[in-house]
């Protein structure tokens, strides 16, 4: 039974936009300070502002307001002009792992014929809401504990062509005090990568898949109006994307310009939660590139959210579907 | 959760198994030119960018950028560096 329905149509316009200047400042050739700013409109803010030391070996030890290590999304593709569709991953948009402050050691070897990499970080981590739900403290640590962040990459392939990774983080995400603070919080990720370049085509495979556990605890009713009913629920959150572009390696100088991008992502909240959702998101596009960093994509976007009744907690469910064309125009800068 | 634990055991198991096999660097992977190591990971994550994009003395900075992003080896770096500089 759905309670509440919506749909919506939509064409993108002009005035959605983010301004992301890069700055970059190297001091000789082993230190390197990075700083990316955020405009969208309405607010600023930063995407990150870090300080490198490359010590040699492959070894670069890092500190500041760090990208996590965690998958590969947004510390390598999260850029506009690198996305080839419209919109970011709702499996990754919705994931509270992004920046954090902390320190990071990481590194690239050459092992025979293969590669490996290794990137670990140490940030002051997640705090837990009062629904389970995680968000990012920031500068100011809800705890005293750190959260550790590690990626490990793998190229089984002499050309690079392919990169496989696993991640995770673990670290206890309630405060010094009461009776949630042994609530601690695991997660997991698998992601791939993959490029193919012959004539007379090009095939790019991205995917990332991200499991997030919280250690069970006992949360307020939202549906008790006294405060006084507590609730527990298997506190597991998970979400992927998959996406695969084509582009034709042909000598035409117009046709191979151009580019087929689809991306299926899905992220799910915990059965059970006040905040349970279900989101499944669907995006094409076709992309001309004007030059190496600069693109206009013409994209759509299916986006189906549910949300279940929760009789336990008096919640009602909610459904809404929205299709999205928008023609978006990136370029790194 | 079990099925995680033996699945990461496994990769590593794979990974550890080459690398013991693979120790020495391959003559055919230290011979391969910058302009070889610039195709094969400079278009990895974005298309590749031509030496012309730049400014010589801007490759140095892009070649620890894209270093810290791609966890390139430090060979790879200073050969790519080097291409694109010409
Ligand atoms: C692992 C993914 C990845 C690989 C591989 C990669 N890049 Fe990048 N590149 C990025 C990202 C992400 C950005 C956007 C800036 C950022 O997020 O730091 C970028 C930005 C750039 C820029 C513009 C910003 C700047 O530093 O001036 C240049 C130029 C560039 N890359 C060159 C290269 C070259 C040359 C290579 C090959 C050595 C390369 N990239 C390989 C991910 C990658």
């Amino acid at each position: 039974m759905l309670n509440q329905k919506s749909k919506t149509n939509s064409i993108g316009d002009v005035a959605n936009y983010e301004f992301s200047p890069m700055l970059l400042w190297r001091h000789g050739d082993r230190l390197l300070l990075e700083f990316e700013p955020s405009f969208d409109g309405s607010s600023l803010g930063v995407n990150w502002a870090d300080v490198s030391y490359f010590f040699g070996k492959g070894i670069i030890v890092r500190a500041g307001y760090l990208v996590l290590p965690f998958g590969t999304y947004n510390k390598r593709l999260a850029a506009g002009w690198i996305n080839k569709l419209a919109y970011d991953p709702t499996s990754i948009t919705s994931s509270p792992v992004e920046s954090d402050w902390g320190i990071e050691m990481c590194g690239g070897w050459q092992v025979g014929r293969q590669k490996v990499n290794l990137d670990v970080a140490l940030s002051n981590g997640f705090g837990i809401n009062n629904d389970g739900s995680i968000y990012n403290p920031g500068i100011v640590d809800n705890n005293l504990a750190k959260t550790v962040t590690g990626r490990f990459g793998w190229l089984p392939i002499s050309n690079s062509s392919l990169e496989i990774g696993v991640s995770g983080i673990y670290g206890r995400a309630g405060m010094d005090t009461g009776v949630n603070r042994n609530v601690s919080t695991i997660m997991g990720a698998a992601d791939i990568q993959y490029i193919y370049s012959k004539a007379p085509i090009a095939i790019n495979i991205k995917a990332q898949y991200n499991v997030q556990y919280v250690s069970r605890m006992f949360y307020v009713n939202p549906g008790d109006s006294t405060g006084q009913s507590l609730f527990t629920y298997n506190n597991y959150t998970q979400g992927y994307y998959a996406m695969l572009s084509l582009r034709p390696v042909v000598p035409n100088k117009v046709l191979r310009n151009f580019e087929l991008a689809g991306r299926i992502s899905q992220f799910e909240t915990p059965n059970g939660a006040a905040f349970e959702t279900h989101i499944r998101q669907i995006d094409v596009a076709l992309d001309y590139w004007i030059n190496w960093r600069t693109v206009i994509k013409l994209s759509y976007e299916n986006l189906l959210q549910t949300n279940p009744a929760n009789a336990e907690i008096a919640l009602a469910d909610s459904k809404s579907l929205s299709h999205i064309i928008v023609v978006q125009f990136s370029v790194q800068f | 959760m079990k099925k995680i634990i033996t699945i990461i055991i496994a990769i590593a198991g794979i990974v550890l198994y080459t690398t013991v096999n693979g120790c020495k660097i391959n003559q055919e992977i230290a011979d391969k030119s910058g302009a070889q190591l610039w195709a094969e990971n400079c278009r990895r994550c974005h298309n590749a960018p031509d030496p012309s994009a730049h400014y010589p003395e801007n490759w140095v900075t892009v070649g620890m950028h894209m270093q810290s992003r791609a966890l390139l080896t430090d060979r790879e770096r200073d050969k790519i560096v080097q291409f694109l500089q010409q």
